[in-house]
């Protein structure tokens, strides 16, 4: 055991390498940029990168990828063409997309709907059906099966999405289809709605299943490169791979299911934050990740990263469990406009990469680093360490041009834009946290991503939230959230009961029979000897809702005899805390059950940069910059790494580092923690 | 120089508001037990501020813009203000006293209380799937009075501090087929608007009395300031557009039509119905207020569809009306299927101006109207009501066809029941369901396709339907055609388009054709290819393509014959192309 661990996370801008020796405690960091043309061509140059300092990649021993190759796929659509078997007479749920929200929501007089993944001319349709209840009312005989093989034969489809009515009750139509193509087309890949998303209601299990055929040849193909790639460098060591709902998968389990890789990158964001959680001992955190052309807001309750099984991929609804992450288009590079009412604008256009903000001098329009820039809170010659000069000059040009509209000064409208902006985040992160029946104020924020630190104390006073943590390094954690992370996995039946007839054996044996099966095929990927922990969730209703909430049920509640009662009062606080009422007079059913499975990795310990005694000059300067309730103010400038550790220092004022910038407002400051990190709250 | 931000806090304050209606939406339909609830989304919540003024919508369902404000000026007629109480919740669905679509959207009004005043109200309306009536799901194509169209309730008391009142409720479960559903979904109304109250409450908190109320004026005032500006902007001018309805059902044949005169002249614009057909025996009628939510729909969606609508809509735009109209019925004229109207009326709107704006024209967009089926469950022995609303196709424009299998666009936001959950709640199984093929209007771009959905009835159940546009399909623009007609048959067996407790026999089908939308503009100047790639998806059949688009198909290659293709393009002149420009 040489205890090297690399974390290889891909983002659209940049490709982040964390090496952390478990030995030494050392992590070594490495940015290179991304090459969307050959994503692995950037992971080569940074593990040459990594080999040329020394390290033998023999001592890895262990490699964990976060990834956006699942995503790009689908959102530049660059998927295989799929074709799909649905069952008969029933093409309208492909052709229609109901459910999919408009592509120009609000007003207008006419919707725009995205293209389906799937055109009608390559729809098969299957003369089979199965009930509600999984009775077999149309059988599926040999001849059909083999016309429909056959003529998928001819055209030789490189993917294949099967998606028929209630196969999550009875499984037999799709996989002797499934099965017969397998024979016939050995090289096409295949996905079933039954294997891919056994639930009912049709139209989402039909996106998954498309989805999930539409990218899985790319995700399989890429990921075998990656493993050449890894092999061809030395590393011998099979790789694990970030999936949405904020776990570790192995590689082929990942091929198997390549929809469940999707939000792969922002979900190593998620395990970043819940990392911190548990190292700096936060329950509660919502987590803030503001990078150049988005913002997401997550959450972490009691320690727990927050899933949904509602979420948007390129504006399909999937079915799948993912972190819960609330987007909005208004990251660094967004850009500010004013509309026909001199209403102030933030987004959602970008400026990217490039041209950029316009202070980086490429003929970019108004942005929110211009904002930031020109309020003060960005070094012009500190900006990516000093790599990139920003033009002061061309941020109030661009930015008064919008404010002459509006009859305001420059500065006033980058305030404004900044507001706007803050606001818009504040949102996003009530979505996160009130909308899902937390209250803000319980919460701590963690800010990371090159722009989360300027915006993070100003959010955390428009959300009353107590105090906001900024990372050592808030610009690769995403990279050091892969080597913090554990392997998981989900078990789930749906079996419909009511509550109160429900016995109590009978929910214990539903639950062992999840247990026996996780544990069987966790013995066959090889984690036999592994302690596996295992969390127990059912997804209740009052009967005759349609949609449930998912409650966790503790074992001891389980072992108990007055479980029923326990685990209906569980429910009717978390719905009054969701929904804003109970009903307590109703019934309420079980819906599904649901069993997770952790085997925890080693964590990281890293290592602790900060100072112990103070440095005479750990205040380089100090500038104009403007804050709300002083107007521009001579505000002190410090240098992260010159902190020591336990200094506070009061706010208003900036820390600037390499890889970002921490605004600190009136009447906060900030305290350097013995681990390095800064935490932003009240002043004293 | 800094200090006048108070534009910016209203931006800010805008987005926080538009977040709490989103919030009280998403948790309404969540929470819901009804299918037309929790799977078609019919429902929307407001914000409305203490003199009742409509502050923030959701940003769909453009047909219950303004419907909070009227019903909330009634509930302010028959309780005080003094009267109310934190924890109250106020129920009314009359559809005259309150200006509400039709009784059985019920809607619930929540005062809110900061520090112990009254600032502000939480609001919702919802669909509900029986509130008694003639026929199961209530709206009857045979009502003739509002009195046969359910239980009516003027503003009642529904909570009284937190607490239900059990009286209302048991006269609510006395009056449905389906009392689990209606009082389980009115209790979701009533906690969705304490979850508004609770979140305005905080912003309360944070901003202060005082700026909150200012902000809510300003809203308002900028909302009117903006609609205005745009509108001068555009050229002055009168334009006019009819729309033709299908008869009521009762007297048969009995078209009337649907017609506006738009007025503009520098900032202001006005909408004059007074020549719209006389108030139907049958329920195809609306109430005023509907038309004007389709007036404002119209002019918001040109000018400023990304933002919310409020109040300020309604100072910048004029509407008239004359009594005994179907747009302006009196009482107690029935009114259970008023979308017969607001569908039309948000087109002819759409279509007059698009004559003043012409950039901005859009075709008529078609939907068939909701039905609803019922019997008893197999499992329980209970009655179900499935009620439903259909998808359509939407008109074309200049640049895009219509989409197809969707609302209207004054409805837009809401969706079909999945079939897996028709299937497993109802003793129905779902034997089709695909685009029609044809059924959008012809043109350049053409409209968007209907659909075909057949249910099957596994036990005997009846079937209710005020459908329209059988008659009088979606017309096209700039020379794009009209849509298919909707159709509805039993067994094969055409039907009127308004059939009351049809007894459908186990084993027999309900077929519905759904229209789609008009076309827009010259079908044979439509690129071929995408004529193509319409017949390849089995939108278009090779006649179609051949007769209405002047496209040649090999279908053996599955190609586009070039050489045909020019040859009848160039020779046929285009007769069959109905404009709808007669005004």
């Amino acid at each position: 055991m040489n205890g090297l661990r690399l974390g290889v996370d891909v983002g659209g801008t940049f490709t982040d390498l964390a090496l952390y020796s478990e030995r030494t405690h050392q992590l070594k960091t490495i940015k290179v940029p991304t090459t969307p043309e050959s994503i692995s061509m950037g992971i080569g140059t940074a593990i040459d990168q990594v080999i040329d300092s020394g390290m033998t990649p023999e001592g890895i021993d262990l490699v964990i990828h976060g990834s956006t190759i699942g995503t790009n796929t689908l959102l530049e659509r660059k998927g295989s063409e799929t074709w799909l078997l649905c069952t008969k007479g029933l093409r309208g749920i492909n052709d229609v997309l109901d459910s999919v929200p408009p592509q120009n929501p609000g007003y207008f007089p006419y919707t725009l709907k995205p293209k389906p993944l799937v055109p009608g001319r390559r729809v098969v349709e299957v003369d089979a059906r199965i009930a509600f209840d999984g009775t077999e009312v149309k059988s599926l005989d040999q001849k059909q099966i083999d016309k429909i093989v056959s003529k998928l034969h001819d055209v030789n489809p490189e993917s294949i999405a099967i998606c028929l009515l209630f196969s999550f009750m009875n499984v037999s139509h799709e996989e002797k289809l499934s099965a017969a193509i397998r024979a016939r087309i050995p090289h096409a890949h295949v996905s079933l709605s039954s294997h891919v998303l056994p639930q009912v209601r049709e139209f989402p299990r039909l996106i998954t299943t498309i989805i999930d055929a539409y990218i899985a040849p790319r995700v399989k193909g890429y990921l075998s490169n990656l493993e050449i790639l890894l092999r061809k460098k030395g590393i011998k060591v099979h790789p694990y791979i970030m999936h949405s709902s904020g776990g570790l998968q192995t590689l082929r389990r990942a091929k198997m299911n390549a929809v469940q890789i999707i939000e792969s990158g922002p979900a190593a964001g998620i395990a970043f934050s819940s990392y911190m959680a548990k190292t700096l001992k936060r329950r509660n955190l919502i987590t803030y990740d503001m990078g150049g052309t988005t913002a997401k807001a997550g959450l972490i309750v009691d320690g727990v990263p927050m899933v949904t099984s509602n979420f948007m991929a390129g504006g399909w609804p999937l079915g799948i469990r993912s972190v819960d992450l609330v987007e909005i288009g208004s990251g660094g590079g967004s850009i500010a406009w004013a509309d026909a009412a001199k209403s102030l604008k933030v987004g959602p256009r970008s400026g990217g990469a490039y041209p950029g903000p316009a202070c980086y001098g490429n003929g970019g329009e108004a942005t929110v680093t211009d904002a930031d820039l020109l309020l003060g809170y960005l070094n012009p010659n500190y900006f990516l360490g000093g790599e990139m000069g920003l033009d002061v000059g061309l941020a109030r040009r661009a930015i008064g041009k919008v404010g002459d509209k509006l009859g305001l000064d420059p500065e006033e409208t980058a305030l404004g834009i900044k507001r706007v902006v803050d606001a818009k985040m504040a949102e996003a992160i009530r979505l996160v946290s009130t909308f899902r029946g937390h209250d803000p104020r319980d919460f701590s924020l963690i800010a990371f991503g090159g722009a989360g630190p300027v915006h993070g104390s100003r959010l955390a006073q428009e959300l009353n939230l107590p105090e906001v943590i900024i990372p050592t390094f808030p610009g690769i954690g995403s990279a050091i959230g892969l080597l913090s992370s554990d392997l998981k996995r989900e078990f789930i039946q749906s079996k419909l009961c009511l509550l109160t007839d429900l016995p109590i054996g009978e929910l214990r044996q539903t639950f062992d029979g999840l247990r026996k099966r996780a544990l069987g095929e966790l013995k066959e990927e090889g984690f036999a000897d592994m302690d596996t922990i295992i969390t127990y969730q059912l997804d209740l209703r009052y009967s005759g809702q349609g949609y449930d909430l998912t409650v966790d049920v503790p074992s001891r509640v389980l072992a108990r005899k007055s479980a029923n009662i326990e685990i209906r009062k569980i429910f009717d606080d978390a719905h009054e805390a969701t929904y804003g009422h109970r009903a307590v007079s109703e019934p309420v059913e079980v819906v599904t059950y649901r069993l997770l499975t952790r085997i925890e990795f080693a964590k990281p310990d890293l290592p602790i940069l900060v100072r112990g005694r103070p440095h005479a000059q750990v205040m380089k300067e100090k500038r104009q910059a403007y804050f709300e309730s002083l107007g521009f103010v001579e505000t002190p400038i410090y240098q992260r790494e010159l902190l020591c550790r336990n200094q506070i220092v009061d706010g208003p004022c900036v820390i600037e580092q390499s890889d970002s910038t921490t605004v600190v407002e009136p009447e906060q400051s900030a305290i350097v923690l013995p681990s390095g990190e800064l935490i932003v709250s009240k002043g004293r | 120089m800094l200090s006048d931000t108070g534009n910016i806090t209203v931006d800010v304050l805008e987005n926080n508001l538009s977040g709490l209606v989103d919030e009280m939406m998403e948790r309404l339909f969540k929470t819901g037990y009804s299918t037309i609830v929790r799977e078609s989304r019919d429902g929307s919540c407001g914000l409305l501020d203490a003199k009742m003024r409509v502050v923030t919508s959701p940003a769909c369902m453009p047909i219950h813009f303004g419907a909070f404000s009227h019903a909330g000026k009634v509930l302010l007629q028959h309780y005080s203000a003094e009267e109310m109480q934190d924890g109250d919740a106020f129920l009314l669905n009359h559809p005259y006293k309150g200006q509400i679509t039709h009784a059985t959207d019920t809607t619930i009004i929540r005062p809110v209380f900061y520090r112990g005043e009254l600032v502000a109200f939480t609001a919702n309306m919802e669909h509900k799937p029986d509130l008694g009536g003639l026929v199961p799901g209530t709206n009857s194509a045979r009502a003739t009075e509002i009195f046969h169209e359910g239980l009516l309730l003027p503003p009642v008391r529904y909570y009284e501090r937190g607490a239900e009142n059990r009286e209302v409720r048991k006269i609510i479960e006395a009056n449905s087929r389906t009392p689990e559903l209606v009082v389980g979904d009115l209790r979701g109304q009533v906690g969705t608007c304490r979850v508004g109250s609770d979140r305005l409450i905080q912003l309360y908190d944070r901003y202060g009395r005082k700026t909150i109320s200012e902000c809510f004026d300003t809203l308002i005032d900028r909302m009117e300031r903006r609609i205005r500006a745009a509108i001068s902007l555009w050229r002055d001018g009168v334009e006019e557009a009819t729309g033709t309805m299908d008869d009521d059902g009762i007297e048969i044949g009995q078209n009337r039509r649907v017609h506006v005169k738009v007025k503009k002249k520098h900032n202001n614009i006005e909408f004059d119905f007074r020549k719209s057909g006389p108030q139907a025996i049958g329920p195809i009628n609306a109430t005023s207020e509907m038309i004007r939510n389709c007036c404002y729909f119209g002019v918001i969606s040109l000018v400023a569809p990304n933002i919310r609508f409020n109040e300020g809509v309604t100072r910048a735009v004029a509407t008239r009306f004359s009594r005994g109209t179907i747009v302006n019925p009196i009482y107690p004229a029935p009114v259970n299927a008023y979308t017969s109207v607001t569908v039309l009326a948000a087109d002819v709107v759409l279509t007059a101006l698009g004559r003043l704006v012409p950039s901005k024209a859009v075709a008529a967009s078609g939907t068939a109207g909701p039905h609803a089926i019922s019997g008893l469950t197999t499992r329980t022995g209970r009655t179900y009501v499935l009620y439903e609303l259909s998808l359509g196709g939407q008109g074309a424009t200049a640049a895009f066809d219509g989409a197809s299998g969707v609302h209207s666009a004054v409805n837009a936001g809401t969706a079909s029941t999945p079939l897996e959950i028709i299937e497993s709640e109802f003793p129905i199984r779902m034997t089709q369901w695909e685009l029609r093929p044809d059924s959008g209007g012809t043109g350049k771009f053409r409209g968007g396709l209907g659909n075909i959905r057949e249910y099957t009835f596994l036990s005997a159940g009846r079937y209710t339907s005020r459908r329209r546009m059988h008659d009088n399909p979606p017309w096209g623009l700039q020379g794009g055609g009209e849509s298919a007609s909707s159709e509805l048959s039993l067994d094969g067996m055409p039907q009127h388009a308004k059939v009351s407790n049809l007894l459908v026999p186990k084993g027999s089908r309900i077929r519905e054709l759904q229209p789609g939308g008009g076309g827009f503009g010259n079908p044979f100047e439509r690129d071929p290819l995408m004529v193509l790639d319409d017949y390849l998806d089995q939108h278009m059949t090779v006649d179609h393509a051949r007769e209405k688009y002047g496209v040649v198909i090999d279908e053996t290659k599955g190609v586009v014959n070039w050489t045909e293709t020019n040859k009848l393009r160039k020779t046929r002149e285009v007769k069959d192309i109905r404009s709808h420009r007669k005004a």
